[in-house]
């Protein structure tokens, strides 16, 4: 095959608009990966006890100093908090001292307590029985180093997570092997406790170890310095398996301690923040590249020559190859500027290529056997892979930074081959593409230049589920009535495939499937259940409604495809604008469900109390939805999916670009304060005037709009 | 005289720098059966859409109903019925909620005679729209736009996906359609023999300009073959206006000729000494005789 025939096969690649804005998104990742300045930011990687729910905090005793507004508000003692609260609902509870000598007020009243921390407050006998009393007590965070002998030894064989100043370790050394419930503890130094290493170690079934200096100061004064004998007990502990430490400057000393203290695992306190992103980052470059040669093989693969034209397909596989291959290079190479393994870099590259590929192949492979096996492996990738990199889940992030590190080189070497294995599959699979889709489908998807009017019979086959069949329906008794703009509207409507309705459906059994659950724990526990969730469900509601932002602009792409004919009904242009614009904006309405989510599961935290509700209603509930559907309208108003797609990508980068400003904007402002407050009126009234001039412009474009 | 249902002048329309219609001038009355004829590119679907508003004109102007076309009332979209080249339907309906969903736009929506189109080209009111054959598709967006008796019907090649029986058929709803209520068709097509069972005149587009509009009988009348058998060369001594097209081969000369004139014929044949005998054309005879002429020397040829 020539030169120039590949040539001119890469040639079409830069003459499709819609290519050029994917590639243009790529090397924008690429830049930001490859060139941005790092932050310096780390984030705290090491394990600590959990809080379980919300977290209440509570002081011992009131401060008659504090004023009608502070009492309001979470600064409570125990017992306002109980009268405010059903204790049944309280799993975890922050006890700060007012005064020296407070006692521990009486949280026996709280008997589902799951998490307890004491800040400032010394422990007595009677406060240590009161909470070996708690029976669900699993967490425990003690910033006191005094307590009655005994303690730890009778707290130790109750909780399995245990935060302590070792101060309190030193003092009690002796009863630390009596320990046997604790699985995860996190010691507080002043000065590096290595004499607490041989005693740390008789702790039975200690699984994870940190040491954390206090206040964070890190640096080589307060670096964790072990002597080989310290390693070996650590080494030899039975059923440790991480240790977390300030280890000197990362990463040289953490492969020092890699090989001295395995099989036991030693990790940092803190990871660069920018290691994390940037392997999402390039998670998501990949797919970006991913999309862009798809969408090219889509469009060559599918046109009759592909089927006809003797060696049609190698070249463009090649070039394909060709273009896939510099990505992942280009790729690769950012993400080794952020000091990780090379071939761990290289799997997270292949692995992206990978699953794209078998991504693809889902949907062309005839094999039952193998689509029953790639489709839990893309699910898996999916969902795994965010979590790994999110330091919360601190088991996932560990093994995330042990593999990026290069620690787990056979486990990268198999996703590596695997991955190869997949996008060879899928380079080789190709032809098939070509045959299953002069077979299968007609009408092909958009990104395609194939003959709209071709016979279709699969995709007959994916319209006739029960959920279209539901649809049918709708349709009954369906005759002219009149001409009004709500009428008119929601017989619009009714010609799309997507309903609100449907997907409301479908989170109101997501929150039931939340709900009845807690309902069950209720019923058994005797809890009230939905007292103090409020704040989670609105979460719950939040997060589905997502579908509300991005369903609409897919349905009306999809049924602008059919406007040419649809914009003949009796109906004039003006007309016609309205009533199309009002469609679209409608069909938004979930938005609005999940901005009232948002807004009630703030509200529980604002500290600005309803004029901050009133500030963030209008950001949230008028400035946000009207900039998601002048954004959507895009869809009605453009023709060619590569400038809708612009458009839209164009408009949610000024929203990122505003909200970077604002959040610059807001940083000296104090949480409530009336300058908060001030900039946050200010912030929304810039909003809703931005998103109304949107909605004017795109308003007046959708008129201009030529249907043919 | 008839009321004029369609109108443009000096229509232009051009995408990006890519001239397509390059000044239409065209006038349809009431009652009118126009077939719209050119070769692929000619800007047929481009022209039909420019009427329908689908298509802003660059320049000039188009109005249907008396209207400006850009800018249809809602009165005047009613009136019409538009079946498009790619006769775009809901694909998740079916037939029957198609038919409900485009009856519910129209005051004036014949329920039961869509019924009995659909019976009576065999449509399964229970299938989905994206099962249907081309043809059945193509079926069901002619009914679509027959639903509500438009006076104007545009139609862009609207056989060009259906079966000779479902051809027949369709062309004798549009017999019925322009017979019983006098309405006016304007369509495109390339297939030359459905245009002439029912069209009662031709438009003949070429490179973005009317090449003619003629009736369909002037002009079949009008344009003739012409085979001259004669004894001497006939090359150098044919030469009279109105000839189309010459072949010669030494005493034999085939013509085609506009105007054809039986007098003229019969002196010419005294003249030369010659056999003459003449044949008529058929649309499709005449459409490629006549799309060999570029449009500036198409006018002149007819005119």
């Amino acid at each position: 095959m020539s030169q120039s025939t590949h040539y001119q096969i890469l040639r079409t690649y830069w003459r499709r608009p819609l290519v050029l804005l994917l590639a243009f998104l790529f090397l924008i990742c690429f830049a930001n990966l490859a060139f941005m300045p790092k932050s310096n930011r780390y984030s705290d990687l090491y394990p600590r006890p959990e809080p379980v729910g919300n977290l209440h905090f509570v002081f011992s005793s009131a401060d008659e100093l504090r004023s009608e507004r502070e009492i309001s508000d979470r600064t409570s003692t125990l017992d306002e908090l109980l009268a405010e609260t059903d204790a049944k609902s309280i799993r975890s509870l922050t006890v700060s001292q007012m005064r020296p000598d407070d006692p521990l007020p009486n949280v026996l009243n709280v008997p589902h307590l799951q998490y307890l921390k004491l800040s400032g407050i010394d422990l007595t006998e009677e406060s240590v029985q009161q909470i070996l009393r708690l029976p669900k007590l699993n967490a425990l965070e003690l910033t006191s180093e005094k307590m009655p002998a005994g303690t730890l030894a009778r707290i130790g064989q109750q909780v399995s997570e245990l935060q302590i100043r070792s101060g309190s370790l030193e003092q009690y050394r002796d009863e630390l092997p009596k320990m046997s419930a604790v699985r995860l503890l996190t010691v507080e130094y002043d000065t590096p406790p290595q004499g607490l290493i041989k005693d740390i170690a008789k702790i039975p079934h200690l699984e994870q170890l940190s040491f954390v200096p206090r206040g964070h100061q890190q640096g080589s004064h307060n670096a964790l310095v072990l002597t080989p004998e310290m390693q070996t007990t650590l080494r030899t502990h039975p059923t440790l398996k991480t240790v977390y430490a300030n280890w000197g400057i990362f990463p040289q000393q953490n492969q020092y301690e890699q090989q001295t203290l395995l099989p036991v695992r030693s990790f940092p306190l803190q990871y660069p923040a920018e290691n994390q992103t940037s392997v999402g980052m390039t998670v998501f470059e990949m797919c970006i590249l991913g999309a862009l040669i798809i969408v090219q093989l889509w469009a060559q693969f599918l046109v009759p020559a592909a089927a006809v034209v003797p060696h049609y397909l190698r070249p463009h596989r090649r070039v394909a190859i060709g273009v896939l291959c510099l990505g992942m290079l280009l790729a690769w190479l950012a993400l080794l500027r952020y000091q990780l393994d090379l071939l761990a870099s290289a799997s997270i590259v292949i692995a992206s290529a990978g699953v794209l590929s078998l991504y693809v192949m889902m949907f062309m492979i005839e094999n039952r056997f193998l689509k029953t096996w790639v489709i839990p492996i893309i699910v898996i990738a999916c969902f795994v892979t965010p979590a790994f990199t999110i330091l919360r889940f601190s088991g996932f992030s560990s093994e995330f930074i042990w593999y990026m590190h290069g620690y787990m080189p056979r486990l990268a070497a198999t996703i590596s081959l695997f991955s190869i294995g997949a996008v060879v599959y899928g380079f080789r699979k190709l032809s098939v593409v070509t045959n299953h889709v002069n077979e299968k489908f007609s009408s092909l998807p958009i990104f395609s230049p194939w003959d709209t009017t071709k016979a279709n019979k699969y995709e007959g086959q994916q319209y006739n589920n029960w959920l279209v069949r539901l649809l049918d329906s709708g349709y009954q008794q369906l005759e002219y009535r009149s001409r009004t703009t709500v009428q008119m509207v929601s017989l619009w409507r009714k010609g799309n495939l997507f309903r609100p309705t449907y997907v409301l459906f479908f989170m109101v059994l997501v929150i039931l499937f939340s709900v009845v659950p807690r309902i069950l724990m209720g019923l058994a526990t005797g809890e009230q259940i939905l007292s103090g969730s409020l704040k989670e469900m609105g979460g719950v509601i939040a997060g589905p409604v997502g579908m509300g932002f991005i369903l609409p602009v897919i349905g009306w792409w999809q049924r602008s495809r059919y406007m040419e004919s649809e914009s003949l009904k009796p109906v004039s242009r003006s007309s016609l604008r309205n009533q199309l614009y009002f469609a679209l904006a409608f069909d938004h309405w979930l938005l609005w469900i999940g901005m009232f989510g948002f807004l009630v599961h703030r509200a529980l935290d604002a500290p600005g109390g309803w004029l901050e509700m009133g500030g963030l209603l209008l950001l949230f509930g008028v400035a946000a939805p009207l900039w998601i559907i002048g954004s959507s309208s895009c869809v009605l108003i453009f023709k060619r999916a590569w400038v809708v797609l612009a458009s839209m990508i164009g408009l949610y980068l000024l929203v990122a670009i505003g909200l970077g400003l604002a959040v610059a904007l807001a940083t000296s402002a104090v949480p409530g304060s009336v300058y908060d407050m001030q900039i946050l009126y200010l912030l929304a009234g810039i909003a809703v005037f931005c998103a109304v001039v949107l909605n004017l412009i795109t308003y007046r474009a959708l008129l201009h709009r030529e249907w043919g | 005289m008839k009321s004029v249902i369609i109108e443009t002048r000096e229509l232009k329309k051009q995408f990006d720098k890519n001239p397509v219609l390059t000044g239409i001038d065209l006038s349809m009355e009431a009652g009118q059966v126009v077939g719209l004829l050119g070769t692929n590119g000619s800007g047929k679907t481009t022209l039909l859409k420019c009427l329908l508003g689908l298509l802003r004109p660059t320049s000039g102007t188009s109005a249907v109903f008396g209207e400006n076309s850009w800018d249809l009332s809602a009165s005047a979209k009613g009136r019409l019925g538009y079946v498009s080249q790619e006769f775009a339907l809901l694909p998740w309906m079916n037939v029957r909620t198609m038919t409900e969903y485009t009856g519910a736009f129209y005051e004036n929506w014949d329920k039961s005679y869509v019924d009995l189109l659909l019976k009576e080209w065999n449509l399964d009111e229970k299938a989905r729209v994206a099962t249907l054959s081309v043809g059945q598709r193509q079926k069901l967006a002619v009914i679509l736009a027959l639903g509500h008796h438009p006076e104007l019907l545009i139609l862009d090649e609207p056989v060009a996906s259906l079966d000779p029986v479902a051809r027949r058929q369709f062309l004798k709803s549009l017999i019925e359609f322009t017979e019983d209520e006098e309405n006016t068709i304007l369509f495109s097509t390339h297939i030359t023999s459905d245009l002439e069972r029912v069209a009662s005149h031709v438009v003949f587009l070429d490179e973005g300009k009317v090449g003619f509009k003629e009736e369909l009988d002037e002009l079949k009348n009008r344009v003739k073959r012409v085979r001259i058998s004669g004894v001497a060369n006939l090359e150098q001594k044919l030469n009279f206006p109105g000839i189309i097209r010459a072949d010669y081969q030494e005493t034999h000369a085939l013509l085609t000729v506009k105007d054809h004139n039986v007098q003229q014929m019969n002196s010419l044949a005294v003249e030369l000494n010659a056999t003459i005998t003449v044949e008529d054309l058929n649309l499709e005879e005449i459409f490629l005789e006549l799309s060999d002429h570029s449009s500036s020397s198409l006018e002149q040829v007819i005119a």
